[in-house]
């Protein structure tokens, strides 16, 4: 088929009624679960995550993707009115947004933010349909040693950019393989580490491990510390929010820089929309001609960082949808979304579900669009959301938890499983250690288990593979430098840098 | 003063004695095989040792290296607790007693996890989110759960 075609395809699968309406589905409830401080993307995701079960593959994608960049858009709200990021990728935004608030710009900043993002997010689709296709088409060539290859630098990036320690980040994709393990064996059918327990048979559920690492994790760190805050009403009338000629002019080159950024931290594996935002900023920063008025509301400060964050957002679908690899928790999860609905990723996904893949990459647009729309006439509600008293919202979000879980296999098991996950991403979190390389860990440990044997059955038991065959020595080659490149870090005395948080 | 990250001692004490014994359980119980044709015991065997070998590095620098400004994390163990507690009651509340009983014991323990409320808002609040669960799941996802069942 033609990429016209293609593209027809695309409208027509993300226009159905029944698309259409999920897609709003998903950008409203990332917008909303974005705007409210303690609620992050993975958390949002995973509770809405049993939702898409009832839904046909597609749609379920469709709703997974808008929730992920519509909290992307709803996190720059907290983070411009409240000095509060709504969500990590936007902790960098309130570096110029809230002095921009406070000196009476914050209608300003929420409009300028919105169409950055806008534009960032649409750089970010262009470049996914203009090269998912070439990257899917020269990967169909690859075998099982290239796979494990390509995961294996997946996981050794994200635990290494993670922030904090590469040997912690490592230790937690081990622990995430070895979760991943639990249930039975995909060769011999042997059940592994079940310990005798029936529900355990069929591993651990996916769901619960989310819901607990960063649902009720993120509800037990922000008790008693996130507040209601009043906002003045009047700063996101429609009226305030006119930028001045200055405003504009300095606006393109920022947004420009920060999509181009964006998207090229989007594509590689362990970073993600954090990094991107904070790159981003530090680029505008060090190429500024004052970079003094930065962190005093300078325009460009927001500009950046919020295109890229949502440029990133769709480009981190390329390796998730072309390869099948996954470079982040999140779109880790998507990836268990689709293999739940029992479509195997990989390059073939392209050819042979090209509705799904193109109806997902235009429901990208009518959600950016829908966005639009969402955060500028309607950004009075969300403003009024975060006047509501955490309080109220928490346990409001445990018992989503509770019943989603339980909803997706009528399984109390799952539950519990939920706290003891909940007990165990939050004694992480307090000690340091990332939870989201262990989610990479728990879905791509037994893809890797898989692609490892084959390739070991293939070149009869022979190490050499991963090294014969050039893709595959060249990804392990950039696996070996990031791994040195961190343990140099780890072992000499670092300097005290500011890392963003990252999701 | 400088003191040792004694957390950090810990936590790698502990990865490996975890790791260790993932791996001999892995050994213990499943055919291990050859590099040719891995048994179902190979792969978790080799991630033990792999996690026993981080711990022991992440325990050793912990022990080598002293830090000017570490201090044992506050632990909110009163919202670890009821927050859990909540959940858990769920857990065992909803195939015995129902999805009302459940959401109430959820909604009702973990707002406790906030110092500041009162009992009545607490009531209240349950309450809503009772209705909530049922309009949503319920009535709009038609997932049919129990409402209320007596245990007895």
């Amino acid at each position: 088929m033609s990429f016209a075609d293609n593209l027809v395809l695309g409208l027509q699968t993300a226009l159905s009624w029944y698309n259409f309406f999920w897609c709003f589905a998903g950008v409203f409830l990332g917008t909303l679960l974005g705007v409210i401080p303690g609620i992050g993307v993975l958390a949002a995701i995973s509770m809405l995550f049993p939702l898409t079960f009832q839904l046909d593959a597609t749609a379920a994608l469709i709703m997974l993707a808008g929730i992920w960049y519509g909290t992307t858009y709803g996190g720059s709200t907290a983070a411009i009115l409240l000095n509060v990021p709504g969500s990590p990728a936007n902790a960098i935004t309130s570096l110029d947004g809230y002095p921009m608030t406070r000196q009476g710009r914050g209608g300003v900043a929420l409009l300028m933010t919105t169409v950055a993002s806008f534009f960032g997010g649409s750089v970010g689709i262009i470049l996914l349909m203009a090269f998912a296709g070439t990257i899917s088409s020269y990967a169909l060539r690859f075998s099982s040693a290239e796979y494990f290859s390509l995961m294996l630098l997946g996981l050794v990036a994200a635990s290494n950019i993670s922030g904090g320690s590469i040997i912690k980040g490592l230790i937690m994709v081990c622990l995430g393989v070895m979760f991943g393990i639990v249930g039975s064996d995909i060769y011999t059918g042997t059940r592994r580490f079940d310990f005798g327990i029936l529900d355990l048979a069929d591993g651990i559920n996916l769901i619960a491990l989310a819901m607990g690492l960063f649902g009720v994790a993120e509800v037990i760190a922000s008790v008693g510390k996130v507040h209601a805050q009043n906002v003045d009403p009047d700063s996101v009338k429609f009226s305030a929010m006119k930028p001045t000629r200055d405003d504009v002019r300095r606006s393109w080159f920022p947004m420009i820089r920060g999509s181009a950024v964006g998207s090229f931290f989007g594509t590689l594996p362990g970073t993600g929309p954090s990094i991107a935002a904070f790159m981003a900023y530090a680029i505008e920063r060090r190429s500024a001609k004052e970079p003094e008025r930065f962190g005093k509301g300078a325009i460009e400060g927001i500009m950046a960082p919020e295109s890229a964050n949502n440029a990133a957002d769709q480009t981190s679908f390329i390796p998730t949808l072309a390869l099948g690899i996954p470079g982040s928790a999140t779109m880790a999860l998507m990836l268990g979304a689709l293999m739940i609905h029992g479509i195997a990723p990989g390059p073939q996904l392209m050819t042979e579900q090209p509705s799904l893949f193109w109806g997902l990459v235009m429901s990208f647009w009518i959600g950016n669009i829908l966005l639009l729309i969402l955060n500028i006439p309607l950004i009075g509600l969300w403003v009024r959301l975060l006047m509501v008293p955490y309080q109220w919202l928490f346990p409001a979000v445990l018992m989503f938890i509770c019943i989603g879980t339980y909803s997706v296999n009528n399984s109390a098991f799952d539950v519990l499983l939920v706290a003891l996950f909940g007990c165990l991403g939050y004694g992480l979190r307090a000690f340091g250690y990332p939870a989201a390389p262990m989610l990479l860990g728990f879905v791509l440990g037994p893809m890797m288990e898989e692609h490892f044997r084959r390739a070991m059955l293939l070149s009869r038991g022979d190490l050499a593979t991963f090294i014969d065959r050039p893709i595959s020595a060249t990804v392990l080659a950039f696996t070996a430098i990031i791994l040195l490149w961190g343990l140099k870090s780890f072992i000499l005395p670092k300097k005290k840098t500011a890392t963003p948080p990252l999701a | 003063m400088a003191r040792r990250n004694l957390a950090d001692i810990i936590a790698g004490t502990i990865f490996v004695v975890l790791g260790v014994a993932v791996a001999h359980y892995a050994a213990e119980n499943y055919p291990i095989g050859t590099l040719r044709r891995m048994g179902p015991g190979m792969f978790p065997m080799w991630l033990g040792i792999l996690i026993a070998s981080l711990g022991g590095l992440l325990a050793l620098t912990a022990w080598l290296r002293s830090e000017d400004e570490w201090h044992m994390p506050e632990l909110p163990w009163r919202t670890v607790t009821l927050v859990v507690a909540g959940v858990v009651a769920f857990s065992l509340l909803v195939k015995s007693a129902g999805l009302i009983p459940a959401v109430l014991a959820v909604a009702g323990i973990s707002s406790f996890a906030d110092k500041t409320v009162g009992i009545v808002n607490v009531t209240l609040l349950s309450t809503i989110l009772c209705a909530i669960a049922f309009a949503i799941f319920n009535l709009a996802l038609g997932m049919g759960f129990k409402l209320l069942e007596w245990p007895f």
